[in-house]
Formats: structure tokens, C-alpha cells, sequence
């Protein structure tokens, strides 16, 4: 905004007359004052002239008749003259005298021909007095006169808005400035302009939480121009970013943050273009393309470039410089990670802080960063990453403030990736290091939990006396001490395990493993079945911890003793403290001790001959907790409640209520459990409903039949063998003197009990079996129900009444939505029809989607069976002896031996063979068909080792005393024909023959049976005789 | 001088031939062939500096001579147009000025006025008898800048035909580098044109074995473009030709060029042979970022998105700045990012696309996602 001087002094010296030098104020006239000063100011000593101005100024103020023309002069001379007085001197007076000739000036001549000077220069000394928004307003008043501002140029006039827009930036004021930015960015043209503005208009929009409008001055932002690499602009831009992302404008942040080029490569930036720069300027010179005319001027534009440049680099690289920006690309980077994560891009937020750890592994700050990415990476399932930051950052003993969380989440991460070794390295580090906070506390738990979980006892107690032992008086000793302990307790070494929590309860009674410690100190006594003082120490606990979780489970205990002990009122009010005790919106998991309190006490009652009380604790378990997942169970249990309360038709309703609310949950195994026995049951009670009526209308109508019964015992006898009659009659009519002696005489005695049966009858479910399944069949598939359905489908084949069971097949399909007992079903539905692969993958799915089902060990049975057909010997064996593990002491266990068995013998290996058979003739719950199987097994070991005699003596001890088992005793009797011809006892060998031809039981079966291993066995027996 | 100046013509003639069967194309050749024949051997009003003394005369032409070699041929005004001063180009050591016309001044003052037209119709009568002239240093002859002038309007109007008239003619070893960014700016609109060979034609001008780490990283960009555009195969081929040259600063960044092109033509076991053939790129090298986002590539085609996106992100972060890549490894992660189902993060990287690369090949395709978007 140079004015050019040289016009004005033009202008004034057309209007004067003569020119004197070296006046007496005081006595000279206002002319030669006047005259002396244009002489000053055509040799442009505005400055010098300042006094004659004062004087002539104050002259003709005083003075009523003013000289218009003159006066203006002079205020312009003034102004002019005290200016440059304060680019000499700095000083602010000169500034102040400057402005008022200035203001003076506008406010006389407003439209004089200095006016837009004098508004330029108003607004000048206001800036220069730091007083931006005072000099917005002669600047405001200029840019608003058009008349005034034609006499500057588009450049002028430009940088007239300019100066107003940086006065309102730099007050941040940003409302009143906001028609100013939009107004010159509409008018400029300059990208570096556009920039800067747009950096205003941002401001604005942020003060008002305008955020939509920010996307409007972004392309300004992001145009390539030397602006981009000024350090003011780019923290201007970095401060906007940082607001925007503390007001949860994370996407503009980050458009934002993108713009923002870090210190080291504004850094960069300014020394390569200030050697260019320089590059150039000695270029210039040797340019004979440029006028010389015009080469002083591009020289001076490069230097100026260049001093820019300078000013930047002094302002980034001299800390000592009051303007110095210390670096912030670790920073940028920093905030640029953590907006990646607010605007919902993880990935990125952690590899920006991944970056971050590589680039400047050296800072000491890197903590949280740290931080911040390992915790990411898990989030992300980045587990190698999180591992190497996670391990990194422990292994760095200064970095404390996330160290606990950091081993947790490790730990964690090392448990469900099954890394173990790798988690009980992390523990053994962090119990060493000794922490007084005991950060590896919760890594014990931890620890002690995922041992519990694999069911890894006897490492679980080897691990914890591992730590306890090398890291003798630690804080972590309580901790080590208790999942020692809990691991002795739990494989039945009680004595080990009660001097651990008798440890914990001497020496950390600050301990939080305390409660618990007395709480398993107490439980070893109930497991010693020492329940005096288990009672005691358990009273205590819940007297003690009333508040702890551990309180419904030690009631519950409590509750066990009592009822084994035959104390019922007690152990009700123990099983009711379990229920009270149970804070079910806090400790979902802990319905399970409910769930066992309600069974419990329902069976003591029903034990007890309570039943309607042990129907209403039912009744109130399903009112309160109506999806409680053992809720089908609980429906079972109330259903056989019902029975012993002689009213099975209400069992059968509530059963089948149950299966068609709740059958289409394939988890719910009461439904199952219903299922398998509903028709059988219904079968039972209606048969005994009959019998029972029938013979009561008898008795009740025949005096003749009630005498023979109370005087005949052998007629009685036979009456009453059938196992349907009501137990409570046989027991009248049998035992009780007083019934037996009004018994013949008055029949109406027997009213209670016809009245009893005369309502099982009326309240006994109407419907078929048949109709109620195959209504409800239909329904579950008109609704879509397929588990239901596939349900009641598997109890309509069972009791034949499927319409072509022979032509069904499941797919896949079918078995993501079956029940465990359906899938079972399915598997055997498969084998039938010799889709052996399918029917396996029933059984594998059951098996690991329901591992906790009633049916699994028969499917385990099933699907070992199905590999011993498939000859896969070795899988076989695995899921003979998994069953076996899990199940051990059951029937399921002995079919496992005996398949075991029968592979080794396949095997030949026929000693071993026999010691696995021969564990199930030692078991005395097994007597019956598995023991007659195992002893045939045991016989054929030894005849294919050619042992004869050994052989028949174990056919003949099948065939003799097992002959109700036909297939086996007949497979028996085969071979002992075969040993007695070997041996050439020809004649015992045809008298069995012939006695076994004439055995009608035998013969019976041949006709009956479709079991073709004995039938081919059978006709085989029958050519031996006719060959005989 | 005239034979060589129809040989010229007819050599130039023949390539065109050579080029895409584009009548559009050819009829505008002609045209300016015509302006060839019209301005092309018309006399340059010119100084000749010596000592400091400035001699008035014009340039009519130059020729071979079998003594001196190259030489320019000088008409003098002052001596009624007859006297000739010859002047030999291998000793230079002179300086010639030209004489700025009046019609190139007001030319300037229409460009401001933003009468493009006007002024390339105006001033191509004194630039076409600059052309021939253009492979004398500046300090000998100083063309350049009204050459270039002519140029940057012509490109400014979209007359790519006669900007790539000028171009071809050009011997690149010569002049000022600034020819080359017009070349590639011209070329890379051959390109978009879907007239590759032309472009090829323009880049095979600049090639060279000893081709400088800026010149080396246009090529790169070229490459890159014609590669977009369609063309994998060429850019195949042309990536095995720079990698030739000498100290050539992009060697690894060519070849994970070369197995992208495979997956361009749809051979993506090629793609995966060709980065196992380079191993594992570390993490420090400034390839790394092209090498993952490369890999994310073949994920993509699998529709393995998460596995895709573990790499693109790093990708993104490891990418150096202005990497050419970078703009199709945001299009790539945000197009990636709306198949996983994150609208937000999609979102906010297409607008980023449009913003910070708002004339890449990527922006016109996140803007027309963000668009599609829009209800």
C-alpha cells in the first residue's frame, strides 16, 4: 500500500505561490508558515515540517474563517510528518498525533482527495498499536465508500479486505468477520489467500459448531501452495484439528489433520526452495531474456522469498528464537492415530501407532502409545502384533503405568489363543518381579482359573507349588497358595489341600483369597464328610461374608447335609437362604444354585410324600425365572411331581405345554428327557387307570369277590400280581386289619380310592399319543419350528407311527437346528439306511455342540461303533475310551470295554483283549449281558490262541448262564460245537444240538426275531443236527 | 534446408500414419501441418548481441555445413537485406535475442483476459518459425519461453493435437526440462483419450538410458497411468525397458508395477509368482506400502476383506508421502471398508479421494461412490 508521494506533492504545489526558508513562528504570517512547509514537503521532510503544521494547524482551528483547502493539507502533512517521526524514533506519542491528522482529516473532508489515504493510514498506526479491531473501522469505512475506493487499484483495494480479515483473525473475532473472510475468498484469486481465509472461515464454523460447512473450505486448504508449508498456518491448522476431535468431529478432524505437514517437512521444504531460491537469484543476473529494468525487481522478489524461508527455519530450528515451534511430527502422528479410531478405522489407528513405536523407539514417552496399540491390536485380532507390543513393553521395567493391564490382557490373550507355556512364563515373570502392588494377582486368578477350565488339575497343582517354591514370601504366595490348595481339593487330596487354606487363613487375612480360603477349608470337611464341623465352618463363612458370592453355594452345602442327614425342615430353610441369597440381575451364572436348591427341596418334599409342595416350589422356580435355561427340566421334574400327587394327566399336560413352548430350543434337554418318555408314560397310567377302575367297579360291586379277597390269600395273590394295581389297595386289602375287617362288609370304604382313580381318569389326557404328536408335527412345521419338529418326528418313528420311516434323510441342514437326543436319532436313521458319513457327522454334532447332554455318551457309543464298522480301528478306541473316562461306572462305560475289547481281539491281541474284558466281569453293576459278552469275548481270545479248553469253559459258562441272552448264548453254543468236534467229542456235541433243538425258547425266538445274527447262528445249528 | 525440412515433414508424416486409425485426429494434423507449411520457414526478426552492442536482423534459417558443421544462417537489415553473417552453432559464444512481437505482448494481455483462443490464433505465426530452432541453448537463442508460452495455452485449450504437433518435434536431450512435463501432461492425455500409442510415441521421445531421478519418476507416474487406463500389457512392456536405465531409482517399485499388471489382465497366480519372486519387503523400504497394497489386491479379488484390509491400512500408513499409489490405496481401503460393512469409515476415505487427489483417476471413482450413496 506504498502511496505515491510524488502526485501528492504535485498536487500541493500547483496550489502554492512561493517557497521561504527560516521563519520566526511567532512572527510569521500564516502564509509564509504555509509556504515553508510546502517547501519541506516537495523535499519530502514531512518530518521537519511537523512543527510548522502544529503551529499553523492550531492557528486556523482558532480561527472561525477557515481555509478549507489549506487545512486539509495540513492534517495530510501532519499525519504524514508525525508518521514518519515514529519510524524513526518509536515513538507512540508521534503514532497518537499522527492518527488524530489522520482522523481529523476524515471526519472534516471525508471525501477529500487525501481521504483514502488517510483512512489507510488510520488504519495502519492502529495496527501498529496492536489495536486490530479500532483499525478495522476507518478500514471498514474505506472499503464501504465506493467512491473512495475506485481511486485504488483491484490489488489495493485487495489488500484493504485483507488487512480487515487479519485484523478480525487476529482479535478471533470470529462473528464479525465472518461476511469479511467470505467476502475475500469470493474475491481472490490467490490460492495462498484462499488458504488463509479459509483457515478464518474454519474458526468461524467451530465457534458456532457448524461443522457442515467446514467441508465447503477444504478444497481452498488442500490446494498446493507455499501457504502449505508456513508453520503458523499448519499450527492454525493443527489446533483447528484438535478442537474438531474434542468435539467429537473426528471425520472433519481428520481431514484436517490430513492437511497439516509436520515441522520436519516444512523443515525440508524451506531449505531446499531457499538453496533454489538462492539458485535462482544468482541465475537472474545471468538471464539476458530479463529486462534489466525489470531485474532489480525480480531480485527483490527472490530475496524476499528467501527471507521468508529464512524466518520459517529460524522459527523451526533456533530454540532460542521467541517465535520457536518445537517439533511436533511425533505429536501429529500421535493425534492423527487416535483420530483413526475415532472415525471408526482400527486398523489404521493401529498401525499409525505401531509406526510410531518403530520411528521413536528411543522415547521415553512411548508409554501410552504402547499402549494404546497393544490394546488395539487385540481388539482388532491382531494377536502376533499384540504379543511382540505386549511382551515389549514388559520387558521395559521403567514402563509401570500400564503394566498390570497390559500382563492381564497378555494373559488373556495367551489363554484363548491356548498359548499355555507362554502364559506361565508371563506369570512366573510377573509373581518374580515382587511387586508390592501384587499386579500379577489378577494373572494367578487367571491361571488358576484356566487350569480349572481344561480340567489340567494335577499341572495346576504342580505350577502353584512351582511359584510358591521360587518365589518364597511373595505377594502373590496367598494367591499360588489357593489354586494349589483348590487343585488338591479337586483330585481328592484333602489333607494337602486343607494345610494350603489353613496357610491362608494363619498367615493373609488381608487377603482377598481369605473368604474363599475358609470358604474350601470348610468344604474339605463336608467332602471328609466330617459335617459337624463343615456345618460349623460354613455357618461362620455365611455369618462372616454375608455379602460374598460364595454364601448361596455354602447354603447350598449347608442345605445337602441337612437333607442327607434327614433334617428336612433345616435343609428347606437352607435350599430358601440359597434362593434369597441369589442376587440373579448381578450373577446370572449363579441361577444354577437356585436351579439345584429348587430340585433339591422339591425332592425332599416329594421324598417326604409333599408333593403339591414340592409341585407349588416348581411352580414358583418357573414363575420367577421363566427363561432360566434349565426351565425344560425343571417342567420334567414338575411333571413327575404331578405323578407322585396322582395326577398324571396334569404330568402329561404340563409335559407337553412344555415340549411344543419350548421344543423348538435345541438346548432345552428337559424337553428331550420328556420326549423319550411321554408315550411310555402315558401307555402306564392309562393302562393303570383301567386296570384300576375295572377292578375297583369289582370290588365295589361283588360281595362275593370282596370276601374271596380278604379270605382267599392265593386268590388275592393273583389279583393283585399285576403290576399296574394301585399299591395303596394291596396294601388296604392286604395288610391294614381294620380296612380288611369293613372291607366285605361295606363297599363304600373303597370310594376314596374309586373317587381317586375316578379323577386321574376324567382329568387323563384324551388324545392319542399318535394325534397329540402328529398335530403338534404339523403345527412345528407350519410354523417354521424345525427343531420341534425334527422332535416329534424322532417320537412319531419311535412309536411307529411315521408315515415311511424308511425314506427319510437329513441333510446337513437339518442338523444345525436338531437337539442333542434328535441328532442321536438322526445318526441312527442314517446308519439304517447306510449313509454312514452322515449319520457320523449327527453324532460328531451332537457331541461337540451338546457335550453336556444326557444322550451324549450313547452317541459316543454310537459313533465308536460306526468306526469299528468303518474298520478305523484307532478312532475307534479313542471314542471307546473317552467314554469310558467321562462316564466311568456306567452301562455306556462296560459297551465301551467291551468294544475295546473286541478291536484288540480284531487286533490279535488277545491278552490285552482279556484284561480290558475281563475289568467288566470284576464290576458287580454290570452283571447281565455285558458280562455274559465280555465272557464270550474272553472265550474267543482264548480258542483263537488255541487254548480249547479254556475256551469252551468260558462258551459254556455264556451258554449256560446266560441263555436268556440268545444271540450271545447261541454264538456260545456254536462254537462250543465246534471245540467239542475238535476235540472229537462227537457225542456231547450231538446231545447239546439235540437239546437245543428241542428248547421251544430258542425255536420261538428263530420265529419272532429279525436279529440275523442269531438267525444265520440258528440255521447253521439246525444243519449241524440234520448233518448229525 | 528445404530437403531436410520435407524429409522432416515426410518422417513426421509417416508416424502419424503409423498411430491409432483416428480421423479425427488425423484431420486436425493436417490442419496444423498446414501451419507448418504456412509459418514454419518464415524469417525471426532478431538481435544479435555483440559487445554489448545489439546488431538488427533476421533468422532465416539454419543448415549443414561441411566445414563449421551446424550453422544458423543470419540476414542483416542495415545492409538492405543482402549481406548474410553465418554463424556456427558448435562454437555458440554468440548471443541471439528475439525481437519480442507486438502480437505475442497483446497475446499475453488476451491469455489475462482469458481469450485463449484469440491468442494462440494471434501468436502461432511467430512461434512456428521457432520450432526448428528449439534445440539451441537458450543463452544462444532465447526461444524457449514463447515456445513454452505457446505450449501451456495450447494445453490450457485442450488442443492436444498441435501441443503434440510441437512436442514430437522436440529433441528432449536439448532443451529445458520443463518440455517434459508438457510431454507427459500431453501423453497422459493421449492416454485418457484412449490413444496409447500416440502417448507412447510422446514418452519414447523422453526415453533415455540416462534419464535423471525426476525424469525416472514421470516415466513411473506415465506408466502407472497407462496402466489404469487399461493397457497393463504395454505398461508391462515399457516397465521392463526403463528398468534398463542407468542408476534407475525405481527398480522394485517396477516390478510390483509389473505383477499389479498381471492382475490387471486377469492373471493373479502370475501376480502372487512375481511377489514371492521378490521376498518379503521390509518394512523400511519405501515399496513396502505398494508391496501390501498389492497383496490386498489379491485378497480382494478372493473377497478375503479382513485379510485385505489388515493390509491395506498398513498399507496406508507405511505409504510415503505423495506415493503414486496412494491414491488408488484409499479408493482400494474405502471401497474395502464398505464391503465389511464400516459405511463411516468408507465414507469418510472416498471423500478424502475427492479432496486431497481431486484430479486423479481415483477421485472421479469415490465421488461416484459418495454419490451413489446420496439419496
Amino acid at each position: 500500500m506504498s502511496s505515491n508521494w510524488s502526485t501528492v506533492f504535485l498536487f500541493f504545489l500547483i496550489n502554492s505561490h512561493c517557497f521561504v526558508w527560516g521563519i520566526d513562528l511567532d512572527n510569521t504570517s500564516d502564509q509564509e508558515i504555509y509556504r515553508n512547509i510546502l517547501d519541506l514537503v516537495k523535499k519530502d521532510k514531512f518530518k521537519d515540517s511537523v512543527p510548522y503544521v502544529d503551529a499553523l494547524v492550531d492557528r486556523l482551528e482558532q480561527r472561525s474563517t477557515e481555509n478549507p483547502a489549506q487545512l486539509s493539507s495540513l492534517y495530510f502533512f501532519g499525519g504524514i510528518g508525525y508518521s514518519q517521526s515514529y519510524t524513526d524514533q518509536t515513538d507512540s506519542e508521534k503514532l497518537e498525533k499522527a492518527l488524530i491528522y489522520f482522523e481529523k482529516y476524515n471526519i472534516k473532508f471525508p471525501d477529500g482527495d487525501q481521504a483514502h489515504t488517510c483512512f489507510l493510514q488510520s488504519g495502519e498506526i492502529l495496527r501498529k498499536q496492536g489495536k486490530w479491531l479500532a483499525s478495522n473501522e476507518p478500514l471498514i469505512r474505506l472499503y464501504k465508500n465506493q467512491y473512495l475506493m475506485n481511486r485504488l487499484t483491484t490489488v489495493e483495494s485487495q489488500e484493504v479486505l485483507q488487512q480487515i480479515v487479519e485484523n478480525f483473525y487476529i482479535v478471533k473475532d470470529w462473528e464479525n468477520g465472518y461476511p469479511w473472510f467470505s467476502l475475500l475468498l469470493k474475491i481472490s484469486n490467490d490460492p495462498m489467500v484462499q488458504s488463509k481465509v479459509s483457515i478464518a472461515l474454519l474458526e468461524s464454523n467451530l465457534q458456532k459448531d457448524d461443522f457442515d460447512s467446514i467441508k465447503e473450505w477444504l478444497p481452498y486448504l488442500s490446494k498446493k501452495n507455499p501457504i502449505r508449508y508456513d508453520i503458523g498456518f499448519n499450527l492454525a491448522l493443527l489446533n483447528i484439528a484438535r478442537k474438531l476431535s474434542e468435539k467429537k468431529e473426528a471425520a472433519y478432524a481428520a481431514f484436517i489433520y490430513g492437511l497439516v505437514i509436520d515441522t520436519e517437512e516444512i523443515t525440508r521444504y524451506h531449505q531446499k526452495r531457499k538453496s533454489e531460491l538462492e539458485e535462482q537469484l544468482i541465475g537472474l543476473s545471468q538471464n539476458f531474456s530479463i529486462d534489466p529494468e525489470e531485474l532489480s525487481d525480480y531480485e527483490e522478489k527472490y530475496r524476499n522469498k528467501i527471507q521468508k524461508s529464512d524466518k520459517q527455519l529460524e522459527i523451526l530450528q533456533n530454540p532460542k528464537s521467541t517465535s520457536y515451534v518445537p517439533p511436533y511430527a511425533k505429536t501429529l502422528k500421535w493425534l492423527k492415530a487416535k483420530n483413526y479410531l475415532a472415525v471408526n478405522r482400527p486398523y489404521e489407528s493401529f498401525w499409525a501407532f505401531y509406526k510410531i513405536l518403530e520411528e521413536y523407539p528411543e522415547y521415553t514417552t512411548n508409554e501410552e502409545i504402547f499402549y494404546s496399540a497393544f490394546s488395539l491390536a487385540i481388539k482388532i485380532s491382531f494377536y502376533n502384533e499384540a504379543e511382540k507390543l505386549g511382551r515389549d513393553y514388559l520387558n521395559n521395567t521403567n514402563y509401570q503405568e500400564y503394566r498390570r493391564s497390559i500382563a492381564v490382557k497378555l494373559g488373556k490373550l495367551y489363554i484363548d489363543q491356548k498359548k499355555y507355556s507362554k502364559f506361565n512364563h508371563l506369570v512366573k515373570l510377573m509373581v518374580s518381579e515382587n511387586n508390592s502392588d501384587d499386579y500379577a494377582a489378577q494373572l494367578i486368578s487367571m491361571l488358576g482359573t484356566m487350569y480349572l477350565k481344561n480340567g489340567d488339575l494335577v499341572a495346576m497343582k504342580d505350577q502353584f507349588n512351582y511359584l510358591l517354591k521360587s518365589n518364597p514370601n511373595n505377594p502373590s504366595t496367598a494367591g499360588c497358595s489357593y489354586w494349589n490348595g483348590l487343585a488338591q481339593l479337586l483330585t481328592n487330596e484333602l489333607n494337602g489341600a486343607k494345610i494350603r487354606f489353613q496357610e491362608i487363613i494363619r498367615n493373609y487375612p488381608n487377603s482377598h483369597y481369605y473368604p474363599e480360603a475358609k470358604f474350601r477349608y470348610a468344604s474339605i470337611f463336608y467332602s471328609l464328610e466330617n459335617w459337624e464341623k463343615a456345618n460349623l465352618l460354613f455357618e461362620e463363612f455365611v455369618l462372616l461374608y454375608p455379602e460374598t458370592l460364595l454364601v448361596p453355594e455354602a447354603e447350598s452345602f449347608m442345605g445337602d447335609m441337612d437333607a442327607r442327614k434327614g433334617k428336612l425342615q433345616q435343609a428347606l430353610q437352607h435350599y430358601q437362604r440359597v434362593k434369597e441369597t441369589v442376587n440373579i440381575k448381578k450373577n446370572p451364572q449363579q441361577i444354577d444354585f437356585i436351579a439345584h436348591a429348587t430340585f433339591q427341596s422339591a425332592k425332599l418334599l416329594e421324598q417326604n410324600r409333599r408333593p403339591k409342595e414340592a409341585i407349588q416350589i416348581y411352580l414358583d422356580f418357573i414363575e420367577k425365572h421363566p427363561y432360566a435355561k434349565c426351565l425344560a427340566e425343571i417342567i420334567y421334574s414338575l411333571g413327575t411331581a404331578y405323578e407322585k400327587s396322582n395326577n398324571p394327566g396334569q404330568m402329561l399336560k404340563v409335559w407337553i405345554d412344555a415340549v411344543v413352548q419350548y421344543g423348538d430350543d435345541p438346548s432345552a434337554n428337559g424337553i428331550d428327557r420328556i420326549l423319550e418318555i411321554y408315550v411310555e408314560k402315558f401307555k402306564y397310567h392309562q393302562k393303570k387307570i383301567t386296570i384300576n377302575q375295572e377292578i375297583l367297579k369289582k370290588l365295589y360291586s361283588s360281595l362275593e369277590e370282596r370276601s374271596k379277597m380278604v379270605t382267599n390269600g392265593a386268590y388275592r395273590y393273583k389279583q393283585f400280581i399285576n403290576p399296574y394295581i394301585d399299591k395303596d389297595l394291596i396294601k388296604l386289602v392286604t395288610h391294614d386289619r381294620k380296612f380288611r375287617s369293613q372291607f366285605v362288609k361295606n363297599p363304600e370304604i373303597l370310594n376314596p380310592i374309586i373317587i381317586k382313580y375316578q379323577n386321574m381318569h376324567d382329568s387323563f389326557v384324551k388324545e392319542s399319543p399318535k394325534v397329540t404328536f402328529t398335530n403338534a408335527y404339523q403345527k412345528a412345521f407350519s410354523e417354521n419350528r424345525p427343531t420341534l419338529g425334527f422332535r416329534i418326528q424322532m417320537v412319531l418313528d419311535q412309536i411307529g407311527e411315521l408315515e415311511n420311516p424308511s425314506t427319510i434323510i437329513f441333510s446337513e441342514e437339518d442338523f444345525q437346528v436338531a437337539s442333542p437326543a434328535t441328532l442321536h436319532w438322526m445318526g441312527e436313521k442314517m446308519q439304517d439306511i447306510r449313509q454312514v458319513e452322515i449319520a457320523k457327522k449327527a453324532y460328531q454334532r451332537a457331541i461337540t455342540r451338546y457335550p453336556r447332554s444326557s444322550i451324549i455318551p450313547k452317541t459316543l457309543l454310537a459313533l465308536a461303533r460306526l468306526e469299528l464298522l468303518q474298520e478305523n480301528l484307532l478312532e475307534a478306541i479313542r471314542l471307546f475310551l473317552k467314554v469310558e473316562n467321562r462316564f466311568p461306572n456306567t452301562k455306556v462305560a462296560a459297551s465301551a470295554i467291551l468294544g475295546r475289547g473286541k478291536i484288540l481281539l480284531l487286533q490279535k491281541k488277545y491278552p490285552q483283549a482279556r484284561k480290558v474284558l475281563q475289568s467288566i466281569l470284576k464290576n458287580r453293576d454290570w452283571r447281565g449281558e455285558k458280562f455274559f459278552n465280555a465272557q464270550y469275548y474272553i472265550g474267543k481270545t482264548h480258542y483263537q490262541e488255541g487254548d480249547l479248553q479254556e475256551a469252551l469253559s468260558f462258551f459254556e459258562r455264556v451258554y449256560f448262564g446266560g441263555v436268556q441272552f440268545r444271540t450271545t448264548a447261541i454264538l456260545s453254543l456254536q462254537n462250543i460245537i465246534k471245540i467239542l468236534l475238535k476235540l472229537e467229542d462227537r457225542k456231547r456235541a450231538q446231545i447239546l444240538v439235540q437239546e437245543f433243538m428241542d428248547n421251544n425258547a430258542f425255536f420261538d425266538y428263530y420265529m419272532n426275531s429279525m436279529d440275523t445274527v442269531f438267525r444265520e447262528a440258528y440255521e447253521s445249528l439246525r444243519n449241524t443236527y440234520n448233518q448229525f | 534446408m528445404f530437403i531436410k525440412l520435407i524429409l522432416f515433414l515426410f518422417l513426421f508424416i509417416y508416424t502419424i500414419a503409423n498411430t491409432e486409425n483416428n480421423n479425427d485426429f488425423y484431420a486436425k494434423i493436417n490442419q496444423i501441418k498446414n501451419y507448418f507449411f504456412e509459418y514454419g520457414s518464415l524469417d525471426i526478426p532478431a538481435y544479435l548481441i555483440e559487445n554489448n552492442h545489439k546488431k538488427n536482423l533476421l533468422v532465416i534459417g539454419r543448415a549443414m555445413d561441411t566445414k563449421m558443421g551446424e550453422i544458423v544462417i543470419l540476414k542483416r537489415l542495415s545492409d538492405n537485406g543482402s549481406g548474410q553473417i553465418i554463424l556456427p552453432l558448435k562454437d555458440g559464444g554468440f548471443h541471439l535475442k528475439w525481437i519480442v512481437p507486438d502480437a505475442y505482448k497483446k497475446a499475453i494481455t488476451y491469455v489475462k483476459q482469458s481469450k485463449i483462443p484469440q491468442a494462440i490464433t494471434l501468436i502461432r505465426p511467430h512461434i512456428y518459425p521457432l520450432i526448428q530452432y528449439l534445440d539451441i541453448n537458450n543463452e544462444v537463442f532465447d526461444i524457449q519461453h514463447p515456445i513454452l508460452f505457446f505450449l501451456k495455452i495450447l494445453i490450457e485449450n485442450e488442443q492436444w493435437e498441435e501441443a503434440f504437433f510441437i512436442l514430437s518435434k522436440i529433441s528432449y536431450k536439448k532443451v529445458n526440462p520443463i518440455y517434459q512435463n508438457f510431454l507427459f501432461k500431453v501423453s497422459e492425455q493421449f492416454i485418457t483419450l484412449r490413444q496409447p500409442t500416440l502417448a507412447i510415441q510422446l514418452f519414447e521421445k523422453v526415453f533415455t538410458q540416462n534419464a535423471n531421478l525426476q525424469l525416472q519418476d514421470k516415466m513411473m507416474d506415465f506408466l502407472y497411468l497407462l496402466m489404469l487406463n487399461g493397457y497393463p500389457k504395454k505398461s508391462s512392456y515399457l516397465y521392463d525397458k526403463i528398468i534398463k536405465i542407468h542408476d534407475f531409482h525405481f527398480i522394485i517399485e517396477c516390478r510390483l508395477w509389473q505383477a499389479y499388471c498381471h492382475l490387471k489382465m486377469k492373471q493373479p497366480e502370475l501376480t502372487r509368482m512375481s511377489i514371492d519372486k521378490l521376498g518379503k519387503i521390509p518394512s523400511n523400504k519405501k515399496e513396502f506400502s505398494l508391496y501390501l497394497f498389492i497383496l490386498s489386491q489379491l485378497d480382494t479379488l478372493e473377497e478375503h476383506f479382513e485379510d485385505a484390509i489388515t493390509k491395506l491400512s498398513r498399507a496406508i500408513i507405511y505409504a510415503p508421502k505423495d506415493s503414486r499409489w496412494v491414491p488408488e490405496l484409499m479408493y482400494t481401503t474405502g471401497y474395502v471398508y464398505q464391503e465389511l460393512g464400516n459405511i463411516e469409515a468408507s465414507n469418510s476415505i472416498h471423500k478424502k479421494v475427492t479432496l486431497f487427489f481431486p484430479k486423479s483417476f481415483w477421485a472421479i471413482k469415490s465421488h461416484q461412490i459418495i454419490s451413489e450413496k446420496i439419496p
